[in-house]
């Protein structure tokens, strides 16, 4: 039976769930076949000022003509600077998609939630699909919604450390209670936390720094890619009941040996 | 003439497009994005945007990004 598990987001129809970054390659060659390996088929990228004396930094030219572009606010530290830069990206000519980042703490690159509300609701009304970084925090989440998002993109764990499935509870309250799709970004770092995001019933995952500072990122990407549909399959399974007694698995009646019985 | 190019000061000379300025710094004008005085110019209007004394630019483009 084919397998038809679609993720449909923004008006696309996706297969992947695990969305994937392009920052921190050690070599931005190595995206393509990281696409590939892992099938991912929406890829970040951010927008910066032009080196005025070198060469820009093209990362497009790597990034598979088949990909969703999301790209992000990154650098806004306001709604207003979150929105111009979304402006400005739609105007690269790359589609509508936009993640809202407004980060105005350096040390702890934690979401503004109410900038970002604010500027949720100013790009959904001009017709981007908003999918919002946040703290994972209900009312938050509730104000986004409102605000016009596409879905809902709540922090594992602080941006790049790589430590998990740190706000595990919360985002579980933000999948049971919250009617979009919930994309866990932000400090996953192995496929193994990546697949528990999922089994508890994310919508998708996006992974960037954990598979591209991997000592092999085309194989990691791949593992990410393995990691995501597993979980996915398995939240679709239904899993069975947890128990604290030990049940058996085998009939615990005909052992050898046994004697007397019913005549 | 000067215009403040990514927020510094540059000099550039009279009756220069946004196009010819792009191409000055060996940047292809296909992977940039312009705004003008917080205008956004298109990539095609680059070539009939004509820059003024005192105008403030951004020149972006995309880069590597989570």
């Amino acid at each position: 039976m084919e397998h038809t598990d679609i993720f449909e987001l923004g008006g696309k129809r996706l297969t992947s769930r695990l969305f994937t970054g392009t920052g921190k390659y050690g070599d931005d060659c190595l995206i393509p076949a990281v696409c590939e390996a892992s099938g991912s088929q929406v890829i970040t990228v951010a927008l910066r000022r032009v080196e005025l004396d070198g060469r820009a930094d093209n990362v497009m030219r790597h990034i598979p003509g088949h990909m969703t572009l999301l790209p992000n606010t990154s650098g806004a530290r306001t709604a207003d600077e979150a929105v111009r830069i979304a402006r400005l990206a739609r105007a690269m000519g790359c589609g509508d998609w936009i993640k809202i980042e407004v980060i105005s703490d350096n040390r702890h690159l934690l979401p503004d939630g109410y900038e970002t509300a604010r500027a949720t609701e100013t790009l959904a009304k001009e017709g981007f699909v908003v999918l919002p970084y946040m703290n994972p925090d209900l009312y938050v989440a509730r104000s986004l919604a409102d605000a016009g998002a596409a879905a809902i993109m709540p922090l594992g764990a602080p941006i790049g450390t790589n430590r998990g499935l740190r706000t595990e509870e919360m985002i579980r309250i933000l999948i049971e209670e919250m009617d979009l799709p919930i994309i866990v970004d932000a400090g996953i770092g192995t496929p193994s936390q990546a697949c528990q995001a999922m089994e508890m019933g994310a919508a998708a995952c996006l992974v960037n720094t954990a598979i591209a500072t991997a000592s092999d990122p085309v194989l990691m990407g791949r593992a990410f890619g393995r990691a995501v549909a597993a979980g996915r399959e398995a939240f679709l399974a239904g899993p069975g009941a947890v128990s604290s007694l030990a049940r058996a698995s085998s009939p615990l009646t005909g052992f050898l040996g046994e004697t007397g019985g019913a005549a | 003439m000067h215009i403040t190019l990514n927020g510094e000061s540059r000099h550039i000379a009279p009756g220069q497009t946004l196009r010819d300025l792009i191409l000055s710094m060996n940047l292809d004008p296909a992977v940039v994005v312009a705004e003008l005085n917080r205008d956004i110019v298109p990539g095609a209007q680059f070539a009939a945007a004509v820059l003024r004394d005192g105008d403030r630019l951004e020149l972006l483009s995309f880069v590597g990004g989570g």
